[in-house]
């Protein structure tokens, strides 16, 4: 059901993308919301991501949950999810939008809490579940902003903002607040390492690969008023860059095999948002599309090992040694994955982390210095974990006890979807670098509003060599890094680098803040509130105090009859009879 | 009226039946009501959406004393109360089938007391007389308070049926003087000649706060709601819906037909004061909430910020303030009472609301989990449920009339997934507890067959809702 002239005339202007309407969804008074989607090339990456993944974690887990009770509820909600992952980018209402972030926050939900017995899975989901929800709330301000100045949700009226609009900041804002709790930036990132707690296939689709992309997705989709907005894209670079920074160190000291990959999706998000703050809206969805291939290859690999090793997830206790041998597809794949994600030359990984790199250098200004220091440091960080990873789950001395030795077999749902990716991993960047993020590309049209200024797009192709060999040195620097500093740790034994790996490995204190400064107080004003008002004061004033006041002002004389003791109450028994014989 | 005479009727008939046989009194309550609701969708049918008249399908009932004093009863429905008229007529036979098996001692009174209630109700959201309208809210009163009495299962359900009546008779008697004020200046208690009427500012400031106060007790609000989670608590299953489903949208409706249209000027006038009453209350609910360890006190305080957030947007005085809130109310009113039956349907079981005892009931109760998971996603207001239509509503009429409000709206929604989720998982993940191993058993087909129709209304109202918001929002033109 193609509608309405305004549909025809986005048709004509632009033959790449169309926009289907299906109608109200409701409306009241000046409120309305269509269900409208629109198919564009913005869309069209996105969809192509999230299927293909989609596609490979489904027969993944066919053979990963194959000895799993509850497997058609795991499958269903895995379906579920994609759907609502569909209905968000391929929205092009912000409200119907929103049906589609909120679906794939529930799905997640039910996901990391999926082994429901678990009380630390349960814990993790309801961690995820109220964070966005803090960074929701704000995303709905932010749409009631979009109806309040613009008149309307409608994504295809945002090209009507103009630069000089003083509320470009205002929704700019909260779009990066309703971003920082699905993708997991600084701040509201701490769910995301918690929800390593889901089985491993959920880790792959959901929390690397789809979900927390949506925050990406949703700032290049809403280009156009960032665009009109300096505070707002300046604000993405410093958050990017800190939340990218912040996760590799904290991924540096995990022992968990899947949190550090969970805290190198968190830095690699970071490297989106810079992208997005340096205007490069098409940069950063290229990023998330290499991203999502080497990064669901990594989870699933990551899925393989453990499952091996008889579901040991502590790098310290992974089989390591002659798990190579073991399992030569697996390390096969963790490394080829692992290099993609360091950029190591031609992998899929270069051609976008690599353009960010380049995009921040060639920037001028405060931003591009300071995102491009950060960013190179973090790349060295994360080459050191990735090869720690490595290293101590299949290179070194085995620690693990003799149950845990890893054992070969695989079934067929379990590699194929690996062999899909890793081409992936290293087909997706040349293939599409230059469609995508090429020199005076066409592919985005109208999809994305803003390219960096001429001279930065040309001078971020045309920059000198060893800016461009300079990330590849860093993968050389992380692997000296990981080689020198991995188990044992004895120079964790001196004061400053033992304070040091503490805060790390307490993961920048943030837990504990939200914990303590958060959580607490507002749950002991729960308790004041309910204590001290509802059942003190209130009541008090209220039943409490009016059964009182009868008992013991109204009636006091009454009160001294009913002594509890049963001679008393006799006595006046007897008294009453003898009254009333008297009276006979 | 019929459809307002017939649940009386029914009651009637009721006492009529022999006292022994349990089956026959629920087989007759429960036909009772459904003709109710099939009556009632006939008013539906026959309702015109853009009429010219205010109300429609009026019919009225007069008579003098002594030639001085006249009474005339006129009954008539606009796009508000039609939805209430459903949405109680709705209700009723899902009450019924609830308490199909939990009421053995005083089925006959019980279903009868229940039948006379929705006479009430029914009177009440369709009277066009404020006089009559009061008469039948007090009348509302009396049968809640014996349910209240028949249903609990503890000595501390006398005292909820009496905090429950004292609280709002002590509310309703300050509405009483103002009424009969209103009598004497404008000769006639009918509402459209008290709208005709114009009231002086300084009249409005005092009759307002009669009407106001009766009806805060009733929503409820913040400082008068402690009568709320006691009789919720106390109430039986069936108490609880319906309590929670019309019962509190009694004070809104109040609010929204008489307060607002009669009393502009005071409305705005005092209409900070009710904002600020109002984030406080919806900030003091949502507090409270979170530490709650009884299951019905949980929903019952997520209520109270819930109506709250109805008070607050029906004070920003504008259209899709009231839009929204009429809508809020009634997906309120479909999954409020969803929430209360499914916990029956674990107190029958495990027989304690505490969530400590509760726990793994996804592991023996996959339906009761799914049902459970639908409705607290409705209850935290989650897109596709008919709540955050009537939410989203609200919250663009705050934002377009203060941001303080605002701020404390959004606080509540945010501490909204949190209790909600937390009472959810307390009661459904985790292990069940080994002394309910025997007793955790899923759904009946009764309970299902209870729950399925407030599912799909749920879906109706939350996919395609511009229906409902058309025939509430053209009244308001």
């Amino acid at each position: 059901m193609v509608d309405d002239s305004r549909t025809n005339n986005i048709r004509k202007k632009n033959k790449s993308s169309m926009t289907v309407s299906l109608g109200s969804w409701f409306q009241g008074s000046t409120v309305h919301v269509t269900w409208l989607f629109s198919f564009d090339s913005l869309t069209a990456c996105m969809m192509v991501t999230v299927t293909a993944v989609s596609f490979c974690v489904h027969l993944y887990s066919l053979g990963y949950m194959q000895n799993d009770p509850h497997l058609p509820r795991f499958m269903s909600y895995l379906s579920l999810f994609t759907g609502g992952m569909l209905v968000l980018v391929a929205a092009n209402d912000l409200v119907t939008l929103l049906v589609g972030w909120e679906l794939i926050g529930v799905c997640s939900y039910l996901l990391i809490g999926f082994w429901f017995h678990r009380l630390s899975a349960t814990k993790a989901a309801m961690k995820a579940v109220l964070v966005n929800r803090v960074s929701d709330t704000a995303l709905l301000v932010g749409l009631m902003g979009f109806w309040w100045y613009l008149g309307s949700t409608d994504l295809s009226l945002l090209v009507a903002t103009s630069t000089s609009a003083s509320y470009t900041d205002f929704l700019c804002a909260m779009i990066l607040a309703g971003a920082l709790g699905k993708s997991a930036q600084i701040g509201l990132h701490v769910w995301l390492a918690d929800a390593m707690e889901g089985p491993t296939p959920v880790s792959a689709l959901i929390h690397a690969a789809t979900l927390v992309t949506a925050g990406v997705y949703l700032i290049a989709r809403t280009s156009s008023v960032w665009e009109c907005s300096v505070w707002g894209r300046s604000a993405l670079v410093w958050v990017g860059a800190l939340t990218s920074l912040m996760a590799a160190t904290m991924g540096l000291v995990q022992t968990d095999l899947k949190r550090v990959i969970a805290y190198s999706t968190c830095s690699q998000l970071g490297y989106m948002m810079v992208a997005l703050g340096l205007s490069h809206y098409g940069l950063a969805v290229y990023h998330l599309m290499t991203h999502a291939c080497f990064k669901a290859l990594l989870f699933l690999g990551a899925g393989v090992a453990i499952h091996a090793t008889a579901d040991v997830q502590d790098l310290r206790r992974q089989a390591g040694g002659g798990a190579h041998q073991a399992l030569p597809f697996t390390w096969a794949c963790l490394l080829l994955g692992s290099l993609s994600l360091m950029g190591w030359p031609f992998l899929a990984g270069y051609y976008s982390k690599d353009g960010i790199l380049e995009l921040a250098w060639a920037t001028q200004g405060a931003e591009g210095v300071y995102s491009h220091f950060i960013l190179m440091a973090v790349a060295a960080f994360t080459s050191a974990y990735s090869f720690k990873v490595l290293l101590a789950s299949f290179v070194f001395a085995p620690n693990a006890r003799k149950l845990e030795i890893s054992h070969p077999g695989l079934p067929y749902t379990m590699w194929i979807p690996l062999i899909i990716l890793a081409l992936m991993s290293v087909l997706a960047g040349y293939g599409f670098s230059d469609a995508l993020i090429g020199w005076g590309t066409s592919f985005w049209n109208i999809s994305l509003q803003g390219t960096p200024s001429n001279l930065e797009a040309v001078s971020s192709h045309m920059i000198p060599l060893w800016v461009a060999w300079l990330p590849f040195a860093t993968a050389f620097i992380g692997l000296g890094l990981a080689y020198s500093y991995a188990w044992p740790m004895p120079w964790c034994a001196e004061a400053f680098q033992k304070s040091l790996v503490l805060f790390l490995q307490s993961r920048w204190l943030f837990d504990q803040v939200w914990n303590q400064c958060v959580a607490a107080p507002v749950l002991n004003l729960g308790v004041y509130t309910w204590k001290s008002l509802d059942k003190g004061f209130l009541e008090v004033l209220g039943p409490r105090g009016l059964t009182q006041a009868v008992s013991e002002w109204a009636v006091p004389s009454l009160k001294k009859w009913q002594s509890g003791a049963v001679q008393d109450y006799a006595l006046m028994a007897l008294e009453n009879i003898d009254q009333g014989l008297d009276n006979f | 009226m019929a459809v307002i005479l017939l649940p009386l009727c029914g009651a009637l008939l009721l006492c009529l039946l022999p006292g022994k046989s349990v089956s026959a009194h629920r087989l007759a309550a429960l036909t009772v009501t459904l003709i109710t609701l099939l009556l009632s969708l006939l008013l539906w049918a026959q309702f015109l959406p853009n009429s010219p008249e205010p109300f429609q399908q009026v019919v009225g009932l007069a008579g003098s004393w002594n030639g001085t004093l006249w009474v005339r009863l006129e009954f008539g429905l606009d796009g508000l109360s039609l939805w209430m008229v459903l949405l109680t007529a709705f209700l009723m036979p899902l009450a019924v089938l609830c308490s199909w098996r939990t009421q053995k001692d005083h089925s006959q009174a019980f279903f009868a007391l229940m039948l006379v209630l929705e006479t009430c109700l029914l009177a009440s959201f369709t009277c066009l007389d404020l006089l009559g309208f009061y008469v039948f809210y007090e009348c509302s009163l009396l049968p809640m308070f014996l349910l209240i009495g028949l249903g609990g299962s503890r000595p501390r359900k006398v005292r909820a049926a009496y905090l429950l009546v004292i609280y709002t008779l002590v509310g309703s008697l300050a509405m009483l003087p103002c009424l009969l004020l209103m009598y004497s200046q404008a000769g006639s208690t009918s509402f459209l000649l008290l709208a005709a009427e114009s009231w002086a500012p300084a009249r409005q400031y005092v009759l307002w706060w009669g009407l106001f106060l009766a009806f805060a007790v009733k929503v409820p609000m913040v400082p008068l709601h402690l009568w709320l989670p006691e009789a919720h608590v106390e109430a039986s299953t069936a108490g609880s819906v319906l309590l929670a489903g019309v019962l509190l949208k009694l004070g809104s409706y109040g609010l929204l037909r008489f307060s607002l249209p009669l009393f502009p000027e005071a409305s705005a006038y005092y209409g900070p004061l009710v904002l600020c009453l109002c984030m406080i209350g919806l900030t003091y609910a949502s507090l409270t909430t979170l530490r709650q360890v009884d299951l019905k006190k949980v929903i019952a305080y997520s209520s109270i910020a819930h109506m709250s957030m109805v008070i607050i947007a029906l004070f920003t005085l504008n259209e899709i303030g009231a839009i929204g809130a009429t809508f809020m109310m009634l997906a309120h009113g479909v999954a409020s009472p969803a929430l209360f039956l499914l916990v029956g349907a674990i107190y029958d079981r495990a027989h304690t609301k505490a969530l400590k005892y509760l726990g793994g009931a996804a592991t023996a109760m996959p339906v009761f989990s799914l049902m459970f998971f639908v409705f607290s996603l409705c209850n935290m207001a989650l897109p596709l449920s008919p709540n955050f239509v009537g939410e989203f509503l609200c919250l663009c009429s705050v934002f377009a009339h203060h941001l303080g409000a605002l701020a404390a709206a959004l606080f509540a929604v945010i501490l909204s997934a949190a209790y909600t989720m937390w009472a959810y998982a307390r009661v459904v993940h985790g292990m069940p507890k080994p002394q309910y191993f025997q007793a955790l058993a899923d759904l009946n087909r009764r309970e299902v067959w209870t729950l399925l129709p407030l599912l799909g209304l749920a879906l109706w109202w939350g996919l395609k809702p511009n229906l409902v918001l058309d025939q509430i929002s053209s009244n308001k033109a």
